[in-house]
């Protein structure tokens, strides 16, 4: 109990630095610990999935794509504006935000008892699901349709940033492999490790925490630190198959989705024979490749640093 | 089957055409559009025969365990003018001189299977999922021309679209700490007025109303409209607004029938109106064509408001509320098909007169005379003449509005009648303006402007076409039964 | 205080930090760390929804929701976080122009 009193009192703390913190660079150590915190936060709340997720993401792939364009200065005045201390129009509307508080937090607090929610429900229909893992059961079979559309969104979000690439199709190039001794040896040390737990974790997915998605994560992780220390070719050499692989997640969630409606099912209707190796079969295709996409939204995230002004400030 | 096809046609045309980079995306293209438009056609006919709206157990779980699509008269409505629209803007983009980006394509058909997505699910977090496949598919069609200005707006947009969306999302999460459900027809049965689901009903209803947007929130809207390609104005104005307004009735109609009180309607109408007048005035001082269409976007989006307060006086008359409904949904299939139109025929002008000032318009009715006659026609839906869908629309509210009692609505219907007018007749009385010096000009693509035509068309035929749309509208579905 | 109600109760604090931060912060890195707290805020108030005492089943389906929505959130935030270098590389500043005015 003491421990969630702590979490709780950090986050509010964190959550207000971020708010009220000049210097950037303090916003967004605030919110990398905030993530981290967080993680914490879904351990007391019994929730053990998302803390491995929010790890991954919070912990790895925000912080990633964050310290990244911190490097992308701009003058002091950008970087410091806003936060402490602030003006008349920013303490009027702080003032409303508290006022708004008031209901919001009474509607949570006072409006009775939180209903039982879908729990017993799931439990009563989890056998014919093909997992053991309650979550697992709901991601792939209940709300089956959720996550195949969450995957469609993450393969938008892929080729919504090659729309800030400009016109190049070739212009997936990573910024030039690190040619550092020490970072070498350690990619090629650490990665096998990567991929061996991302397959444990997409395995053990279907009877306790993990899955698909944390899996994917972590390969994903892998993949990056092997491109970034000079193993490029398998994302570079073809275009097409390296789009092919990042599709896989949709195309294994369409496949299945509209496989049962040839055996006269709905949609995503799986069948509860064969629930359980159908599941496996999708989450591989998903986990390899939300892990294709971790270095291709790497890539995408690269712009061009030769502005003038960015190079003034980082001498 | 149908439902099937809406939902994964353009998913897999998207998936088809990304992969392979392709240049020509007609064959893919052509095949989703009468694919899913057959897919539309006999999801009405499926709807007739079942006789009322019906559910589709995705995954062969019941809701609430599992997710639920829902099909009535206006999902029907809808998904046809997503492919009407898709058809004739895709068209429009094949035909069009400047060759777009070819990730114009996946991106929106991306967006297309979010759009079915949200009409036909019936699942409060799947519509969650599915409006930030909207949002983040119509914000990378608007950068794909890559200028600064639009990428501003586009950023300014996601912002919104985003705290609108997380906002949504805050509402979902009292609501199920409340009733543990998420599907809405099933919640529809049970919610009652309460601090929890008050509060939920309000957020939900704030996020989606910073989403389509009402005035005051519409603040992103000009520049998010006026600034990308004409054919991305056109789809943004025509249906991704009207994406986060479709969840809205939903959720006040048939989610949480008992919440919302006289006084939010009343608001809203008002908030409408305010839409309509300031949108309209704002839309005369503009000089730039494209502005001038963005702006006629806040005010037209505000007729659609006036519902609420309508329907929250029509309790035991259910003959007024059907008349403002059906109003609305044509309001909103006009409004789609004529400022899409609209948006395309901009595109028109600007190529042709090399600039979006709208004094360059000037000589446009020599040149581009189809343009025009396509913009005459557009202008009449907005203003609300006979015989055309923005006629019927408008005249359908009134008739709700004043069997109700509440007459005043009937003021800002003509007063916004009038401005849509000024803005219209300013708009051809340039283009029938000679200009001075005749210089060489492109060539007009023909074929665009028969595809600005064919949607401007739509909106008068849906003018001439009500007794069958309206049945199946009325088809049990938003309450008008209980 | 349960578990629950605590941390329910905090995330809707920090929604309304995030929000507050979203719309008063100009820096436009700022803007997105703060949708992302508010999108953590939200989170925070499912999971205290799904978190049920000794006895009673824990609810699966506030985790599911809330993982899917991380993934969705992230999507959306990387794409914003690009959009913004790119404004940020052509114009200079990380700043939306009326935002640049003021200052």
């Amino acid at each position: 109990m003491i421990l969630d009193w702590l979490v709780v009192v950090l986050l509010v703390i964190l959550s207000l630095t971020i708010l009220l913190a000049r210097d950037l660079f303090w916003v967004v150590a605030s919110f990398i610990t905030f993530g981290l915190v967080l993680t914490l936060a879904w351990s007391s709340l019994q929730a053990p999935d998302l803390a491995l997720a929010e790890a991954a993401i919070g912990g790895g792939l925000m912080t990633l794509f964050l310290i990244d364009s911190l490097g992308f200065s701009d003058p002091e005045q950008t970087s410091s504006a806003g936060g402490f201390p602030i003006t008349k129009l920013q303490g009027l509307t702080a003032l409303g935000s508290m006022i708004v508080a008031v209901p919001l937090l009474r509607a949570f607090w006072a409006g009775g008892a939180v209903s039982p929610g879908l729990g017993p429900l799931v439990e009563q229909k989890i056998e014919l699901s093909g997992v053991e893992h309650p979550v697992s059961a709901v991601l792939l079979n209940f709300r089956f349709f959720d996550t195949w559309f969450e995957m469609t969104v993450i393969l938008l979000a892929i080729v919504a940033l090659q729309t800030l690439r400009g016109r190049t199709p070739r212009g997936d190039s990573l910024p030039s492999g690190q040619s550092d001794q020490v970072l070498t040896w350690f990619a090629r040390l650490l990665s096998p490790v990567l991929i061996l737990f991302s397959v444990y974790l997409l395995w053990r997915g279907k009877h306790a925490p993990g899955g698909a998605f944390q899996s994917g994560v972590v390969l994903g992780a892998a993949l990056s630190v092997l491109a970034l220390t000079g193993y490029q070719d398998f994302l570079l050499r073809s275009p097409v198959v390296s789009r092919l692989v990042v599709t896989l997640g949709v195309v294994g969630f369409s496949g299945a989705g509209l496989f049962p409606l040839v055996l006269g099912g709905e949609l995503a209707e799986l069948p509860s024979g064969w629930a359980g190796d159908t599941i496996l079969i999708v989450e591989t295709m998903a986990a390899l490749s939300t892990g294709m996409s971790i270095p291709y939204l790497l890539v995408a995230l690269q712009v061009p640093k030769d502005k003038v002004q960015c190079e003034e400030r980082t001498s | 089957m149908n439902a099937e096809v809406l939902l994964t046609a353009p998913l897999l045309g998207a998936i088809i055409l990304w992969v392979t980079g392709s240049k020509k995306p007609l064959p893919v293209w052509a095949a989703v559009c009468v694919g899913t438009l057959f897919a539309g056609f006999g999801l009405g006919s499926e709807l007739t025969e079942h006789g009322e709206p019906y559910r589709i157990l995705l995954g062969g779980w019941q809701a609430p365990l599992g997710i639920n699509l829902v099909v009535d008269g206006l999902t029907v409505f809808m998904v046809i003018l997503t492919s009407l629209l898709g058809l004739f803007v895709g068209w429009y983009s094949l035909a069009f001189k400047h060759a777009g980006s070819s990730l114009f394509w996946p991106l929106w058909m991306g967006v297309w299977t979010g759009l079915n997505g949200v009409f036909l699910s019936g699942d409060l977090f799947n519509i969650y999922v599915m409006l930030e496949l909207i949002a983040l598919g119509s914000i990378a069609l608007m950068v794909v021309e890559g200028h600064l200005k639009t990428q501003v707006a586009a950023l300014r947009y996601l912002l919104a679209a985003l705290v609108g969306s997380l906002t949504y999302l805050l509402g979902v999460a009292l609501l199920y700490a409340e009733y543990g459900m998420l599907d809405y027809l099933s919640l529809g049965e049970v919610v009652e007025p309460g601090p929890r689901s008050s509060v939920a009903f309000g957020l939900m209803v704030s996020g989606l109303l910073l989403k389509t947007p009402l005035f005051p929130l519409h603040v992103w809207l000009p520049e998010a409209y006026s600034t990308p390609s004409p054919q991305t104005g056109a789809l943004l104005s025509a249906i991704v607004g009207k994406a986060s307004f479709y969840v809205l009735l939903r959720i006040w109609f048939q989610g949480c029938p008992a919440v919302p009180t006289p006084s939010l309607g009343r608001l809203l109408g008002t908030l409408g109106s305010v839409a309509i007048i300031w949108g309209s005035v704002l839309a005369l001082r503009q000089r730039s064509l494209k502005r001038l269409v963005a702006y006629s976007s806040v005010a037209q989006l505000g007729y659609l408001f006036l519902i609420f307060p309508i329907s929250a006086s029509a309790s035991g008359q259910p003959r007024w509320l059907e008349f403002a409904y059906t109003g609305t949904v044509y309001q909103l299939l006009a409004h789609a098909l004529a400022k899409a139109s609209m948006f395309l025929s901009a595109g028109i002008a600007v190529e042709a007169g090399g600039t979006d000032a709208l004094s360059e318009v000037r000589g446009l009715a020599e040149r581009r005379p189809v343009t025009v006659f396509t913009l005459a026609i557009s202008g009449a839906t907005l203003m609300g003449l006979p015989p055309s869908g923005g006629f019927t629309a408008k005249w359908l509210i009134l008739k709700g509005a004043l069997g109700v009692g509440q007459w005043w609505w009937a003021l800002v219907l003509l007063i916004g009648g009038l401005l849509a007018a000024a803005y219209v007749f300013a708009v051809l009385r340039f283009a029938f303006d000679q200009r001075d010096e005749p210089e060489a000009v492109a060539e007009p693509t023909r074929s665009s402007e028969w595809a600005a035509l064919s949607l401007a068309l739509c909106s008068i035929l849906l003018g001439l076409w009500l007794q069958e749309p309206m049945r199946l509208l009325v088809l049990g579905g938003i309450g008008i039964n209980q | 205080m349960s578990s629950s109600a605590l941390f329910g109760g905090t995330g809707i604090i920090i929604f309304l930090v995030g929000l507050l931060g979203t719309f008063s912060l100009p820096h436009l890195l700022k803007k997105i760390v703060c949708i992302n707290v508010m999108g953590s805020g939200v989170f925070l108030v499912l999971a205290a929804v799904g978190n049920k005492d000794v006895g009673a089943t824990n609810d699966p389906v506030p985790q599911a929701m809330i993982l899917t929505g991380i993934v969705v959130a992230m999507a959306s935030s990387v794409f914003a976080l690009a959009l913004a270098r790119q404004i940020a590389h052509r114009s200079g500043f990380w700043l939306l122009p009326e935002d640049r005015e003021k200052l």
